[in-house]
């Protein structure tokens, strides 16, 4: 099933075409990848895709509905959370804080029980809180609950990101370059943690300029160049396309055989 | 809440309740008028400290509270305390019509709005519109209230019917603490975008913060017209909004003892030092820039990480 489809997807920033007609689609359960070399237009998709920017032209299909031009709240509601390439917490505040701000529209809570409590709002409260520790323990975060975020290192900080998306019970995870600055170390954790949402019948998508967790973990990737679709595919079939080879991985390829050529 | 931060508010209200004992009659009214201002500063805070709103035009609404429940008792003879829903719900209204298109201005651009809406308003009052204002002197000859057969005649009662208000309030801004709302309001002001896309409608929550802020600050208006019967357009011009302003900055962002200090500090202590004349308002912006300088965060700023003891690791 069609979970999320786009087509024809094209963003201009003056001159610039940054995403040039580009169409996908992702099917539930799959771990999506999009990849493609510096300044290809891949966040620009994804923050075509969550509202932040309107595209030119193009849809967004979020399970059979026209989501175009919705604003990022909305589309968050309705199940679509992202992460950003460069985190993006409310650093002042703690861990599991940073996480109940994804219980925030769940929460059933109205306008009015910001002045006055009812027996109905402290139990949604006390829901809402026991959900936080519930993925705090999921992320193995527990132990940072009360730490603000500011203090944390980069691979933490990344966690609760992830955390707090999933606090809004989403079921397509967007995630932005999740291993940017992360060690070979947080890297491999966070392999295992995407198949473990997966396990738990989330839906991802991700950019990434870490090849090996991009082979390793994506079921489908499509590859973006200049804001174009140059190939699309399992990781095998990127991996041998030579149009790939030639916009991306070739350069790698080229400059090693240089390499032993001088050798 | 945690039993040291109770123990600090039951201190706090305790010495403002033996207060009237050990002051003559200029002090208690430096008292009301404290308690009148700490209310306008909670209020100016929620817009400002915990949304993050640069509101510049707080004493507008202040002054709408003042001016409507004024009018209302000296025109149309209306008991004053039957203004106060009244006032509500227009300054509600009114800062809702005057946000919703400058809400999504940066920052400094809605100072300047709300500067703006502060000085047409003064200009309204002091004009005398539909001859209801009274032009420059003001409006004299408020009625203090009375509830259930009691009066409000005395200085005394005033001050306590004050006091029992910002009990109110201080209530009400601890469950904004503890809930949902509260806390989206945090959540925007620390990162806009972020707060969008976990789902937050931020566009709501502004409105809410600023209308929320408003109502509260007519409230304290409504008071301080029943403090002095008497009320003139200076008390609510730009220099008391930038007071308000900076009670919150210099007394510390969305941290309630902050802003009760702030008051204190910003208008209780120029009044002790009274005697030393034009020079008191050197000491005092002195005190401002280092302030600023020493603790840029407030002199006590908000304490985050404060969680359900249920969601802490038990060891």
């Amino acid at each position: 099933m069609e979970l999320l489809k786009i087509e024809n997807l094209t963003k201009i920033f003056g001159g610039l075409v940054a995403v040039d007609h580009l169409s996908f689609s992702v099917k539930k359960g799959q771990i999506y990848g999009i990849i493609g070399p510096n300044g290809a237009g891949k966040t620009t998709v994804f923050n075509c895709l969550t509202g932040i920017y309107k595209p030119e032209e193009g849809t967004v299909i979020w399970k059979g509905k026209d989501i175009t031009n919705y604003p990022p709240d909305k589309i968050a509601n309705l199940g679509i959370v992202r992460t950003f390439q460069t985190i993006r917490l409310f650093s002042d505040m703690c861990v599991a804080e940073n996480i109940m701000s994804g219980r925030n529209q769940i929460s059933k809570q109205h306008w009015y029980h910001g002045l006055i409590h009812t027996p109905f709002s402290k139990r949604d409260e006390k829901k809402n809180w026991l959900k936080v520790k519930e993925i705090m323990e999921l992320m193995n975060l527990q132990d940072y609950a009360t730490e603000l975020t500011k203090n944390l290192p980069y691979g933490h900080q990344r966690r609760v990101e992830i955390a707090r998306a999933l606090a809004t019970e989403p079921e397509l995870i967007v995630l932005d370059e999740p291993a940017a600055g992360l060690n070979g170390h947080e890297t491999l954790d966070l392999t295992n943690l995407i198949f473990k949402l997966r396990d738990m019948g989330f839906t991802i998508l991700l950019i990434e300029h870490d090849m090996n967790l991009v082979m390793n973990v994506t079921d489908y990737i499509t590859v973006v160049n200049f804001g174009e679709k140059i190939c699309e595919g399992t990781p095998e079939i990127v991996q041998n396309d030579p149009a790939v080879i030639e916009a991306y991985l070739g350069k790698e390829d080229a400059d090693d055989e240089g390499d032993e050529d001088e050798n | 809440m945690r039993k040291s931060a109770i123990y600090k508010y039951l201190v706090f209200l305790g010495i403002l309740l033996i207060y009237p004992l050990f002051s003559n009659s200029s002090w208690l009214a430096i008292g009301t008028t404290f308690i009148i201002y700490s209310i306008v500063a909670l209020s100016q805070d929620i817009v400002l400290g915990k949304a993050g709103m640069f509101d510049m035009g707080h004493a507008m609404f202040f002054g709408i509270g003042a001016y409507i429940s004024a009018i209302m008792n000296t025109v149309f003879n209306i008991p004053i305390l039957w203004a106060i829903p009244v006032v509500v719900l227009i300054s509600a209204i009114i800062s809702v019509l005057m946000a919703m298109p400058t809400i999504h201005l940066r920052g400094d651009y809605l100072l300047v709005v709300t500067i703006g809406f502060n000085i047409i308003f003064q200009q309204v009052i002091k004009n005398n519109v539909f001859g209801l204002t009274g032009g420059p002197n003001g409006i004299f000859g408020i009625e203090r209230p009375s509830l259930f057969g009691f009066e409000f005649s005395s200085d005394l009662s005033v001050y306590y019917l004050a006091f029992f208000v910002l009990i109110l309030i201080l209530i009400m801004i601890k469950n904004l603490e503890t809930s949902a709302v509260g806390r989206a309001f945090h959540y925007l002001r620390l990162d806009n975008l972020a707060a969008q896309c976990v789902g937050i409608n931020t566009r709501f929550y502004r409105l809410f913060a600023f209308a929320l802020g408003a109502s509260i600050a007519s409230i304290a208006g409504v008071l301080f017209a029943i403090q002095y019967t008497v009320i003139s357009p200076e008390s609510f011009n730009l220099m008391q909004s930038i007071l308000f302003f900076t009670i919150v900055i210099v007394g510390g962002m969305s941290s309630i003892p902050g802003v009760l200090l702030g008051t204190f500090l910003m208008f209780v202590l120029p009044e002790i030092f009274r005697d030393f004349n034009t020079y008191r308002y050197l000491v005092f912006g002195v005190m401002m820039i280092l302030t600023m300088i020493l603790r840029p965060r407030g002199i006590i700023p908000k304490k985050f990480g404060i969680i359900p003891k249920y969601l802490l690791k038990d060891k």
